[in-house]
């Protein structure tokens, strides 16, 4: 990290003494930030041609990262955090913000998530959650209607019916489980275990089993939630990111044909 | 419970989440093998293709899908198992780049829309203009790129030439900063280079390291530089706000702060000496004390006035600070020889050598012994003849002749008045006028020739011929008839108009006294020497002189004939005469006896300096220091608002008496840049004390402007025809 902030400090420093002279900081701003943004989208097309000996994805990540937050420093500086008159540059702002806060997000995320994940339940490919949900829900249904034949009650099934269907047909809970909390799958487990004194012996064995699926059904929500976070950032962060070059084009050359001879 | 899935190839199938689509069924946990194409279709027909095998159908489903089915293929060799065709989904991956795909297409759209369609203001809408120029609707005002469609802007945004981006140009249509207004500070390159030798000279200690990072990103100042510099526009204020590091980038004497290392000032306030000779330290020290019955000023504000927009502390008027003391000099109230200007004077001859050896000059005075007088003598210096003669005469006696070697040239001299007289009397004004002009080098405006005629009336021209040359007219007659005119000499009938008591003078200066020597306009210490008896007017008529003589009488200024003269006597302070003439008369011979204060009446240039003008030329200071719209100096002040900050000390807080100076001695040369002025250079230390960052702040703009030189503002160039026109809103 020392050469880290010696590098901000020599930034720093550089822009200080540049502010000095005649020149317009704006400009060398504006110039900086057009160059960075077009390096942090080259990160995508990086990505995209893996083919090539570009250099390592994490280098490039790195790269990514530390240009970023400097991106965001010269945004500061280029705009003196002044809210625009104009349509286009106050949609560069909105654009540059939340790319620049999704990017944030996901950098945390992709920090904090990970380990999160590792350390519950079995490791699962995003891609597969939705079937391995579906076969939970295949199971749910047979411990049901086996303890509806075997018992010849439907106490069960009406609880499944009620309770516990929309549970198995979709991922579940998303947001609690992204911000650790167990509460809605909490009242789900207590509900089915308030049943368990109306049950027969039977019908007891398929409970047990409804509630090994229940909760493994909640393990598999804990990972969607999670992956899906990892992932649903660069919702925003990329096609913004697109947007935010087209946009910055078009700033730029505007910004010169207006500069007033500067 | 089991795990939900095993990381085996026999078990588990590989994912390819950078695909763009999946299998529909891949939500049931059952997705087929094949999956969907690039373009989203399902391919799926059966779980799997049978081989032929020594002419036997083998399943071939994968051990991952269940491995080889108990059914087996169909006799034709079609898989038993077909598989219901899914509709397949965009796999993660896949939806965000349709995302991106449509964020890019719609803001590239409304792009195009928005730019084609002209409706470009909003959208780079950079905000309001500044109260000083919200006037200005129009964008193409100061922006050409405005004046084309966004296509135009390519150019305007990449070009190398300053005229697509036109930014100052359109600055300077309405702002006026002198000839080189986008060199650095209006001003050329020489000039700037002796002030920044000066100002190194009077720094000490080095430039910030910022700024010496600053010097090494930009070495060398721009030969240009554009408004945009400094100033910004659509913000609260046009007014430039730079940093004093900015300003320092370029100049070589760089500094800390006001307090550290700014230079010590030099020469501040006074850059030269003061137009009105006026000695602070005699007149505080000694005159105001002798002159208390005269009630002198007691305060700094008793002479002085804030001048509006407070910078210079005016002088208040010479009736409201000198008058009191010094009317008496310009009235010439004192004065022991003549107060009038002699304008035109007869000089003395040895009329009686003259007469032996039958020298013809008609008429002459036989009380006409005086010098002839520096504006006579401008007056005849039209004629060459009177020029050549002057010339040999130089340091000839006029009233000693006793041989004829000046003869012709006396002639001359004599013959060269009497035309003057002649002129006067029969073209009046226009006659005058033509000799100045041929005089001076120079037409006359019509205020000049109003102001140096003096609206001498005819009634004293005709006086003056009739006591001076009677027969005027038939000596000129008989003079221009190439016939002799005999010296007649002309007694005097008059009493003299001086009063007797009057003492010439001694000292000669000047082109004028080395001519005709010394002794004043009347010459009157000459005329005694000659004559041995006093004023050269009969004794009878002497005691007889009039109760109040003609001088007495035009006390309040006006014209007047003194025996052998005929004098303008100055009406008081500001007498367009007496300045009309030390105007005119500059660069002239004449000027430095109408100059000298013992010699004119007046006294103008008592307290009136006069500067050097190049060429010859003098300047006579006639107003002390006044604000100069058109002037702009690098450093500005304001006195008002400073008032408020003096305590008992008042003005002497900065304005400190240097009684050592010798502050008269610059007086005697034309050289308004040597003097030794009667104050102390104002201390840095003194505005130290309250101009720092966090008082009254230390910004180089507080008290340095950045256009500097003469100027004008630029003028509206509207016809009058434009007046004729009914009013419009626009």
């Amino acid at each position: 990290m020392a050469w880290l902030g010696a590098a901000v400090a020599a930034i720093a420093a550089a822009y200080g003494a540049y502010r000095l002279t005649l020149h317009r900081a704006e400009l060398l701003t504006g110039w900086l930030l057009f160059a960075l943004v077009l390096v942090l989208a080259l990160y995508n097309l990086r990505k995209r041609i893996a083919i090539y000996p570009l250099g390592a994805a994490s280098a490039w990540l790195q790269l990514h990262v530390y240009l970023g937050l400097l991106a965001v420093a010269a945004f500061v500086a280029h705009t003196g955090a002044v809210w625009p008159h104009g349509i286009l540059e106050r949609l560069l702002v909105v654009s540059f913000v939340l790319v620049a806060a999704t990017g944030v997000l996901g950098l945390y995320w992709s920090r904090r998530l990970p380990n999160r994940l590792t350390r519950r339940g079995e490791e699962v490919i995003f891609e597969r959650i939705p079937g391995f949900i579906a076969r939970l829900r295949r199971e749910a249904e047979e411990a049901v209607e086996m303890a509806a034949r075997e018992a010849g009650s439907a106490t069960l099934a009406d609880h499944y019916r009620e309770h516990l269907a929309r549970y198995f047909a979709a991922p579940r809970n998303i947001l609690a489980h992204l911000h650790g909390a167990g509460g809605p799958n909490y009242a789900l487990l207590n509900q089915l275990d308030a049943l368990k004194r109306h049950l027969d012996e039977k019908e007891r064995v398929q409970h047990e089993k409804l509630r090994a699926l229940v909760e493994k059904k909640e393990e598999l929500d804990f990972h969607y939630a999670l992956q899906l976070a990892l992932k649903a950032w660069l919702f925003v962060h990329v096609p913004l990111g697109g947007m935010l070059l087209m946009l910055i084009a078009v700033h730029l050359v505007s910004a010169l044909a207006f500069s007033g001879g500067l | 419970m089991e795990p939900l899935q095993t990381f085996d190839f026999r078990s588990s199938r590989y994912e390819r989440p950078n695909q763009e689509w999946i299998c529909g069924w891949a939500r049931e946990g059952r997705a087929c093998p094949l999956g969907p194409d690039t373009r989203g279709h399902c391919r799926a027909t059966s779980e799997c293709r049978p081989v032929d095998r020594a002419g036997r159908w083998e399943c071939t489903r994968s051990e991952v899908a269940g491995g080889r089915c108990a059914d087996g293929p169909l006799p034709d060799g079609c898989c038993a198992h077909s598989i219901i065709r899914c509709r397949p989904l965009r796999s993660v991956k896949g939806r965000r780049r349709a995302v991106a795909r449509w964020v890019a297409v719609v803001t590239f759209g409304l792009l195009v829309f928005v730019l084609g369609r002209g409706f470009w203001a909003p959208l780079i809408d950079p905000g309001p203009l500044s109260p000083a120029h919200a006037g200005i609707a129009d964008c193409r005002t100061c922006h050409a790129a405005a004046q084309g469609d966004p296509m135009g802007w390519l150019p305007a945004a990449f070009g190398s030439a300053l005229a697509h981006r036109s930014g100052s140009r359109s600055c300077l249509e309405c702002h006026a900063f002198g000839k080189t207004p986008l060199a650095p500070h209006g001003l050329p390159a020489t000039q700037l280079a002796s002030m920044r030798e000066a100002a190194t000279a009077r720094t000490s200690g080095s430039a910030p390291l910022a700024l010496k990072a600053a010097r090494m990103i930009t070495p060398e100042t721009p030969a240009q530089l554009e408004c945009a510099t400094c100033h910004r526009e659509h913000g609260s204020s046009i007014a430039a706000s730079v940093s004093a590091g900015r300003c320092q980038v370029c100049h070589a004497a760089a500094f800390e702060s006001l307090a550290q290392g700014h230079p010590a000032f030099a020469r501040y306030p006074a850059k030269r000496r003061t137009r009105i000779n006026f000695d602070h330290a005699a007149h505080i020290g000694k005159h105001f004390p002798e002159k208390v019955d005269l009630k002198p000023p007691g305060k700094c504000t008793d002479c002085h006035d804030p001048e509006p927009g407070g910078r210079l502390m005016a002088v208040k008027t010479f009736e409201a600070t000198c008058a009191a003391c010094h009317a008496v000099d310009v009235e010439g109230t004192k004065r022991t020889d003549a107060r009038g200007l002699a304008f035109l004077q007869l000089p003395g001859l040895d009329l009686e050598a003259l007469g032996k050896r039958g020298v013809a000059i008609g008429d002459w005075p036989e009380y006409a012994e005086a010098r002839i007088s520096p504006l006579t003598d401008l007056l005849l210096s039209s004629e060459d003849t009177y020029r050549s003669a002057r010339s040999r005469l130089l340091k000839a006696d006029l009233t000693d002749l006793p041989d004829s070697q000046h003869d012709a040239d006396a002639q001359v001299l004599a013959w060269s008045i009497k035309m003057v007289v002649e002129d006067l009397q029969t073209g009046g004004a226009l006659a005058w006028q033509r000799r100045l002009e041929s005089a001076l080098g120079a037409p006359l405006t019509p205020e000049q020739r109003r102001a140096l005629t003096g609206q001498l009336p005819a009634a004293a021209v005709d006086e003056i011929q009739r006591e001076w040359f009677p027969r005027l007219a038939e000596d000129l007659r008989k003079h221009r008839g190439g016939g002799a005119a005999p010296l007649n000499v002309v007694r005097a009938v008059r009493a003299p108009a001086k009063a007797p008591e009057a003492k010439p003078q001694k000292e000669a200066s000047g082109e004028f006294d080395k001519l005709f020597g010394a002794g004043g306009l009347l010459g009157s210490e000459e005329k005694e020497k000659a004559s041995g008896e006093g004023p050269a007017v009969p004794a009878a008529q002497a005691q007889k002189r009039p109760a109040s003589s003609a001088e007495e009488r035009m006390a309040s200024g006006g014209w007047y004939r003194d025996e052998d003269a005929l004098r303008y006597r100055p009406g008081g302070h500001r007498d367009d005469f007496m300045r009309a003439w030390l105007d005119a008369a500059a660069g002239s011979p004449a000027f430095d006896a109408l100059s000298d204060p013992k010699k004119t009446a007046g006294a103008c240039a008592k307290c009136h300096s006069i500067d050097a003008a190049g060429a010859g030329q003098a300047l006579v200071n006639w107003s002390p220091a006044r604000g100069d719209p058109t002037q702009h100096s690098p450093t500005v002040f304001s006195h008002v608002k400073h008032f408020s900050m003096l305590g008992e000390k008042g003005c002497s807080t900065c304005h400190t008496l240097d009684r050592k100076a010798d502050y008269t001695a610059a007086f005697a040369g034309r050289d308004p840049s040597r003097f030794a002025s009667n104050f102390a250079n104002i201390r840095r230390e003194t505005c130290v004390e309250c101009h720092t960052p966090a008082m009254a702040g230390d910004a180089c703009t507080l008290c340095h402007r950045y256009h500097v030189g003469e100027f004008l503002p630029t003028l509206p160039a509207a016809a009058l025809e434009r007046m004729s026109r009914p009013a419009s809103k626009h």
